[in-house]
């Protein structure tokens, strides 16, 4: 959505918001449509957690009730008012926010959605059961009217509030979206491996989208608990929070319209259902289930995509983007550090099996070094541990005299390694684009504040990052697709894609893994060229390749890897001569892959 | 080899939403032949296989099998009928035993010939005796070339009369690309009727008897493999010039 929509958006919502009030017919109907933006509110933070981070939370009203009862002692014990009882039920939400995020460390998808609702349970339940604090089953009466600084809020002037705060939340939670933090959201969740690879912290990122799920749950408490003066436990169970995901999944995962509607939708339809009596449950569930059936990407979701089938976005963007060196923040070659990669004696072993017994290599500086070898001698498992995907038993390994030894995939990254991968791990639903500017993710300089207020330092980062990402969809010649979803690329163009993404996060060494493989002889010597290319800027390549011609061709030093073990290390003239090279991984004819046998 | 056509495609056209991505194949491919699919990224060859295999449906067009008309019938259905496909980048079942992977693979006959499905491991494992050797272990574990053997013996185990293997090579070293192909030569030889689609245009040429170019989603040469690999056209732009010496 462009920036022009999103402001239309803005403004039409506070629009609407300003005229509801005069059109309520009576105190009833505006206290429910002020029910609706606590509770879309609420929608809009698990949006970033549901729609961003693909995770899900089935334990948002325990975040709702902790706002709410923060905000309840707080005002009945201590006289807060309105702002500060929200500020402290907004860092009481956000330290369990960040306390749930934890177990994502260890378990995903339904493992987590129970850890969610026990965390929902546990809430509810310590509501009923601390008395002393909580009121008990009785909950908490006498909330004071809501008021700052002394001022009291009339129901209307709480309207106001109210109203004020959901566009701010739709404000910034639309802009995180759209910002490097909302990027990377994406990108864990579509691949974490890959995600890793180019400098993402995987588990930061995974508790900041809980901690604003948390946040804004804790928010909607506070405002419910004053709308209210008075709370109780069976306000917040666990078929509220069943609620909270069905607005968002409802409307569409994902889309701050969606979630909206979604959250308008769920939050009056039981009301009109009354009527209905005994069927109003029935009647309930069977309209869900129709609806996520004809439209599977929720309301909002789905009419959009049938939109952009009917009006499709031109998959080629026609603006020019940087050269190479600019978008790889080169003034000139020269001003690069020489880069040397030095592994050495590095073992690493799975159960009984060595994968790798004492290897060392090293890369010098803007040197093109191949890897080869036998499937299953352990490329992979050099290539993964280089990276920080697996830790090694015994050895070490450094880029540029940082010893990087056992660190983390992200921090590898950080330092200059960028990777792509054998079985190529895009970020399937973002576009080719998209893909790219997730790789410039730690170049950016801007900070959180500037991502929710889009300030101009934001803007003219992503304006910048933008023209690089283009600049490098130019260099591997896939600005024709700069608008498709990464997914519907074909595979080799999907590995071109990896490189572009790779050299967004300006590396010292690429580590090319496979790259020719799915390649026509033509692809490869375009291939070819472009790997020149890049070792020219000053970047060191190492090259994990089974098409001998290729290697032979560009390669200045070839390692050859077998059971493990490097049986040898030379120019490609003279490993191709060496006969337990050739015994081991050409195969008897010796005879490059092209070569009609 | 016959001349009685095992497959006959016709005007096949194969659509992702709005993308088109075959644009009316026809294509033949008669009892006993090896047929290779050669082409550029993209060209549509994948989505070729995916078309004949019934993983995608046809938007337009005829897929005769055996004499039957096939063209909507769902891709396990294909699979009863004696069509294979092994899909590019194998897919195998990753997190169960190789031995589970080849039970999979006979899937449709495990019920009703046990005895048959057994006897066909027995020469699997003479194949390619690494199997055997991993038969209790998780198939994610094996090299990418023993991968590739699994899932070959995988489509193999269905005893189709079609095999149709998309990208053999991909991923693998020189040395067990070529034990592959000869293996395909072999089991050709045998009898065994294959569609292969493969990006090393000079490998599959030199073990196929027949072969289509693929362009653009569209069928633009085709010949004898002979003839396609001594045609000045097709070398230039899929064998590509000869390198020059560096």
């Amino acid at each position: 959505m462009s920036k022009y929509q999103s402001l239309i958006g803005f403004a039409a919502l506070a629009v609407i918001l300003a005229i509801v009030p005069l059109t309520a017919a009576n105190e009833y109907e505006l206290r429910l449509f002020m029910l609706f933006l606590i509770y879309a509110v609420i929608a809009l933070g698990l949006n970033i957690l549901v729609g961003l981070a693909g995770l899900i939370s089935l334990g948002q009203a325990g975040l709702f009730a902790l706002g709410a009862y923060t905000a309840a002692i707080l005002s009945t014990r201590l006289g807060f008012e309105l702002v500060s009882s929200s500020i402290a039920a907004i860092i009481v939400a956000s330290l369990f926010g960040a306390l749930l995020a934890y177990p994502t460390v260890r378990v995903r998808g339904v493992y987590l959605a129970v850890i969610t609702i026990a965390f929902g349970l546990i809430v509810e339940n310590a509501a009923i059961e601390w008395q002393g604090l909580t009121g008990g089953p009785m909950g908490i009466t006498g909330i004071p009217k809501p008021s700052v600084l002394g001022i009291p809020l009339s129901g209307y002037a709480y309207y106001g509030v109210l109203a004020v705060v959901l566009v701010l939340v739709v404000i910034v939670t639309h802009n995180l979206k759209r910002s490097k933090y909302g990027r990377a959201m994406l990108a864990v969740s579509q691949s974490e491996t890959a995600a890793r690879s180019l400098g993402i912290n995987a588990t930061g990122i995974r508790t900041l989208a809980f901690v604003i799920s948390a946040a804004t749950a804790g928010l909607a408490g506070v405002l419910y608990a004053f709308l209210n003066s008075y709370i109780s436990p069976d306000i917040f169970t666990f078929s509220d929070s069943i609620r909270f995901l069905l607005m968002v999944i409802f409307g569409g995962a994902g889309t701050t319209t969606g979630t909206l509607i979604g959250a308008y939708i769920l939050t009056y339809l039981p009301e009109y259902l009354q009527q209905l009596q005994y069927w109003q449950k029935f009647a309930y569930g069977l309209l869900l289930a129709v609806v996520m059936f004809v439209l599977p990407l929720g309301v909002f979701g789905t009419l959009s995509e049938l939109w952009r089938k009917w009006r499709p976005v031109p998959r080629k963007i026609e603006a020019a983007g940087l050269s190479l060196e600019q978008a790889l923040g080169i003034g000139n070659a020269g001003d690069r550090l020489p880069t040397e990669l030095k592994a050495e004696g590095l073992t690493v072993r799975f159960g009984g099996l060595t994968a790798l017994n004492d290897v060392s290599l090293r890369v010098q500086p803007a040197e093109i070094h191949a890897l080869i070898g036998p499937n299953g001698a352990g490329k992979s498992t050099f290539v993964n541990t280089i990276s920080g995907f697996y830790r090694p038993d015994s050895g070490r390994y450094e880029l540029n005299g940082v010893d990087l030894t056992g660190q983390p995939a992200h921090l590898v990254a950080r330092n200059g390694l960028a990777r792509t991968f054998q079985n190529t791990e895009l970020f399937g639903d973002m576009t080719v684009l998209e893909n790219v500017m997730a790789g410039y993710q730690n170049r950016f300089s801007y900070n959180f504040f500037d991502a929710c207020a889009h300030t101009p330092r934001f803007l003219r980062q992503e304006e910048q990052c933008r023209a690089a990402a283009l600049g490098l969809l130019g260099f591997v010649d896939l600005t024709d697709y700069a608008n498709e979803k990464a997914r519907f690329l074909p595979f080799g163009l999907q590995r071109r894609l990896e490189i572009a993404r790779a050299l967004a996060t300006s590396p010292r060494l690429l580590l090319l893994d496979e790259p020719a493989a799915g390649l026509t002889t033509h692809e490869i010597e375009e291939l070819d060229k472009m790997i020149r290319r890049i070792a020219a800027l000053g970047i060191s390549v190492l090259l994990i390749e089974h098409h001998v011609e290729l290697i032979m061709a560009i390669a200045n030093q070839v390692t050859v890897l077998d059971y493990g073990v490097v049986i040898a290390s030379a120019p490609p003239d003279v490993v191709q001569a060496d006969s337990r090279v050739i015994e081991a991984y050409f195969g008897t004819h010796a005879v490059p892959a092209e070569v009609v046998s | 080899m016959s001349d009685r056509p095992l497959l006959t495609v016709t005007g096949l056209q194969v659509r992702y939403g709005g993308a088109t991505a075959v644009r009316g194949v026809d294509m033949e491919v008669r009892q006993g032949e090896l047929v290779a699919v050669i082409g550029n990224n993209g060209a549509g060859k994948t989505s070729i296989l995916r078309g004949i295999s019934g993983l995608v449906r046809p938007s337009a067009g005829k897929i005769e099998f055996n004499g039957t008309d096939t063209t909507s019938l769902a891709a396990h259905q294909k699979v009863n009928l004696g069509m294979a496909l092994i899909p590019e980048g194998r897919l195998i079942f990753a997190d169960q035993t190789v031995e589970d992977n080849l039970i999979l693979g006979a899937y449709t006959r495990w019920k009703r010939d046990r005895a048959g499905v057994l006897s066909q491991f027995e020469e699997i494992f003479e194949l390619f005796p690494r199997l055997k050797e991993r038969l209790h272990q998780r198939a994610g574990s094996l090299s990418g070339g023993e991968q590739q053997m699994l899932a070959i013996s995988r489509g193999l185990l269905s005893k189709p009369s079609l095999l149709m293997i998309d990208e053999l090579s991909l991923g693998l070293a020189p040395k067990i690309v070529e034990q592959l192909m000869t293996l395909l030569r072999n089991l050709n030889a045998r009898g065994q009727t294959i569609l292969l689609v493969e990006q090393l245009a000079s490998h599959a040429l030199a073990i196929a008897q027949r072969a289509y170019v693929v362009g653009q989603g569209r069928i633009e040469l085709e010949g004898t493999a002979a003839k396609l690999a001594g045609s000045p056209e097709v070398m230039e732009t899929f064998l590509g010039k000869k390198r020059k010496a560096i």
